[in-house]
């Protein structure tokens, strides 16, 4: 039986929008197909397991903007690793406003910037006290994906490799079309909550990425739940 | 001119509010909604009584406003309450219109009103309250409340130097409010028997030290992130407590309330509803601070024991339908009425009906909310069908495999008429029909009992 390490980063700030779905989704299917999963998860202070280890999936959830940013001190220490993570094929799924992590900064409401991890040229701009909520479908890979965004943030400049071209709904912010970033085998998504289960058939490409020969049990009602939403939300 | 505005506003907030009730015969927001219109800062210009009591917070705001009402009004007080209305700015208007002088001195001895958290930049920068209870702070709806982070600023951010605030030393969360801005004080629950040393519930808002960002230890949770937290990093702590409750007895439904002067009463709670502890101690606290004896604390809170509020139960030829209101796309609340399945031994049908039942007005709705749901009680033996209702039957129902409740139970149904039909057709003599209704499903709680009510008549 092959066995699936999954890292979930800062489970005690990356977890708003029931996030921790997604996890869960992965287990369960993973389980299905018959995969030993192993759960690491790790805290602030800790030094993530992918950085010296193997690690199949890294999850990244969506945290409070103050939060955010001081993950973001903490994964400054981790840049070469993740940018090598990246270069060598390693699955990351960032939610939420983990998106904003490998821009370039974000600035907050009273117009402080915090720099960000760089790899690629956009930047976030936190909103004082408006919050934004959607419901949108993204195309990515012939797939269509559907989800939900709460944001109290939205993304600007150039995105050269963005992962979802929205069908309906915004990008990264209300005048962009384009969202997330699709790097090699990093998938970062302003989609927060549990992106996975609403999107059974992206969970199988994700998991697919790691195991070639894995065969996908889907039961009935993911499907139900995913058509009746795409359909309701293309009416 | 704003005198006059004003004048106007409570003139026509008068008229409209006498009306409606004789029309109506309950309270309604609409003379506030015009007091508004007509005079936008009508709020701040009422002379609000000598004491004025907001009560704020995710969950147990009507539940402690209403008892502090109460205690109040046994203590011999006038009190004017927003109980009828909502507790958003034109539901505050709507009730002290209905109490106050023609040029808005309010006649009543006290105002308890429940708050809005999303409501308090338009209403703390009206009028000062006196004191501000803050129950407690959760993740709550995501589409309406964002996150925790977020609402604790939209108090936090308006909040007086003159008011005093009355926290839950419980959590980690709410009783961070006001540091440095106001005077504040206390209340908690000790430790009970069934104190936990980790979080057994899904959702922990607070797991790291809001001070140092380390992992937070706790001494012991109540429920969820309520609890007793300390940093072994920075050594933060919860501030001491005034007033606590201790030798909570869930058997009997009671416990002991202690105040700051070394007074103690043994009082009585809703058996099986803990949270029931939390507010009565909020309430006694505020009227502590007030000033109000402890007999009278004593007797109000004793007529009151008797009383159940958390859901109603109705008898169909032998089949007792249970029907629990469980709040709109809150985790917290939907995961504490489903602990209900595990207090009673007999045999049940459980309806879900918890998702938006009127989502072809509100639009597609966001159910990331029900990850974070407990749903775990439904797999009890007892539970014989789950019955899930609505549009995102699929999407609960996939959520209920994930979490790993035993689907061979689940019957689903996008139709609601449907839904009611197939409970009343399946259901058995002597065992409990359980529905989890949501905000705007209670017209089809009353389709399900309709069908049961019919099956007798055709019997």
């Amino acid at each position: 039986m092959k066995k699936i390490v999954i890292e979930v980063l800062y489970p005690e700030y990356n977890n708003l929008y029931g996030d921790r779905g997604n996890c869960e989704y992965l287990q369960k299917k993973l389980k299905r197909a018959g995969y030993e999963v192993e759960l690491v998860e790790t805290s602030l202070y800790d030094e993530p397991a992918f950085v010296n280890g193997h690690v199949d999936f890294l999850l990244i959830g969506p945290c409070q903007e103050k939060h955010q940013l001081i993950e973001i001190k903490q994964m400054q220490i981790y840049k070469d690793a993740i940018k090598l993570r990246i270069e060598n094929g390693g699955v990351i799924l960032a939610t939420g406003n983990a998106f904003e992590l490998f821009g370039q900064y974000i600035e907050n409401p009273k117009g402080e910037k915090t720099e960000c991890l760089g790899f690629y040229p956009y930047y976030a701009t936190q909103f004082s006290k408006l919050r934004y909520n959607d419901c949108s479908v993204g195309e990515f890979d012939g797939m269509e994906i559907v989800g939900f965004k709460n944001l109290l943030s939205h993304s600007y400049g150039e995105n050269p490799k963005p992962f979802l071209n929205m069908k309906k709904g915004c990008g990264m912010n209300k005048d962009s079309k384009i969202e997330g970033v699709h790097d090699n085998n990093l998938f970062a998504t302003y989609h927060t909550g549990p992106l996975l289960p609403l999107n059974p058939q992206f969970t199988d490409y994700l998991i697919k990425l790691v195991d070639e020969n894995y065969e996908s049990i889907t039961l009935d009602y993911e499907k139900q739940a995913y058509e009746s939403r795409l359909k309701e939300l293309l009416k | 001119m704003g005198k006059l505005r004003f004048l106007l506003a409570v003139i026509i907030g008068k008229i409209s509010a006498f009306l409606l009730d004789k029309i109506f015969k309950r309270g309604t927001n609409t003379p506030g909604i015009i007091m508004l219109k007509i005079c936008p800062d009508a709020l701040s210009r009422f002379v609000m009584p000598k004491t004025t009591i907001c009560v704020t917070g995710t969950n147990g705001k009507t539940g402690t406003s209403n008892l502090l009402t109460h205690i109040i009004r046994n203590s011999g007080k006038t009190v004017v309450n927003n109980s009828k209305g909502s507790n958003m700015a034109p539901g505050l208007a709507s009730a002290l219109v209905t109490q106050c002088t023609l040029s808005g001195k309010v006649t009543a001895d006290v105002a308890v009103l429940e708050v809005d958290e999303r409501s308090s930049q338009y209403i703390y920068t009206e009028f000062t309250p006196d004191y501000i209870l803050c129950t407690n702070l959760f993740r709550d709806s995501i589409m309406r409340n964002g996150h925790s982070g977020f609402i604790f600023d939209k108090i936090n951010d308006y909040l007086n130097e003159k008011t005093t605030l009355v926290l839950n030393g419980n959590d980690g969360i709410s009783g961070l409010l006001g540091e440095g801005i106001c005077n504040r004080v206390f209340y908690s629950v000790n430790k009970t028997d069934k104190s936990t040393e980790t979080c057994v519930d899904t959702v922990c808002d607070l797991i790291a030290c809001p001070k140092c960002n380390h992992k937070l230890d706790y001494e012991f949770f109540h429920y969820n992130h309520i609890g007793v937290p300390k940093c072994s990093h920075c050594g933060f702590r919860m501030p001491q407590s005034r007033f606590f409750a201790s030798d909570v007895d869930f058997e009997n439904g009671t416990f002991v309330f202690n105040g700051d002067k070394g007074e103690s009463l043994v009082l009585p709670f809703q058996k099986g509803n803990f949270f029931n502890v939390f507010n009565i101690t909020g309430a006694c606290a505020v009227c502590r601070l007030m000033g109000i004896d402890l007999d009278i604390i004593e007797n109000s809170i004793e007529d009151l024991s008797s009383k159940t509020g958390r859901f109603e139960n109705k008898k169909y030829n032998g089949v007792e339908v249970i029907s629990m209101l469980s709040k709109n796309q809150n985790p917290i609340s939907c995961s504490q009425s489903l602990k209900y399945l595990e207090s009673t031994d007999n045999e049940k049908d459980v309806v879900l009906l918890i998702t938006d039942s009127n989502d072809k007005v509100h639009g597609h709705e966001d159910i990331s909310w029900i990850y974070d749901t407990d749903f775990a009680p439904l797999n009890n033996e007892n539970v014989k069908t789950v019955y899930v209702g609505g549009t995102r039957c699929y999407d609960v129902a996939n959520c209920l495999e994930i979490k790993g409740i035993d689907i061979a139970k689940l019957v689903l149904f996008e139709n609601y008429d449907d839904l009611a039909q197939e409970v009343s057709k399946k259901s058995i003599v002597g065992r409990n029909i359980i529905v989890y209704f949501e905000l705007y499903a209670t017209g089809v709680v009353e389709k399900i009992k309709n069908a049961l009510a019919q099956k007798g008549d055709e019997n």
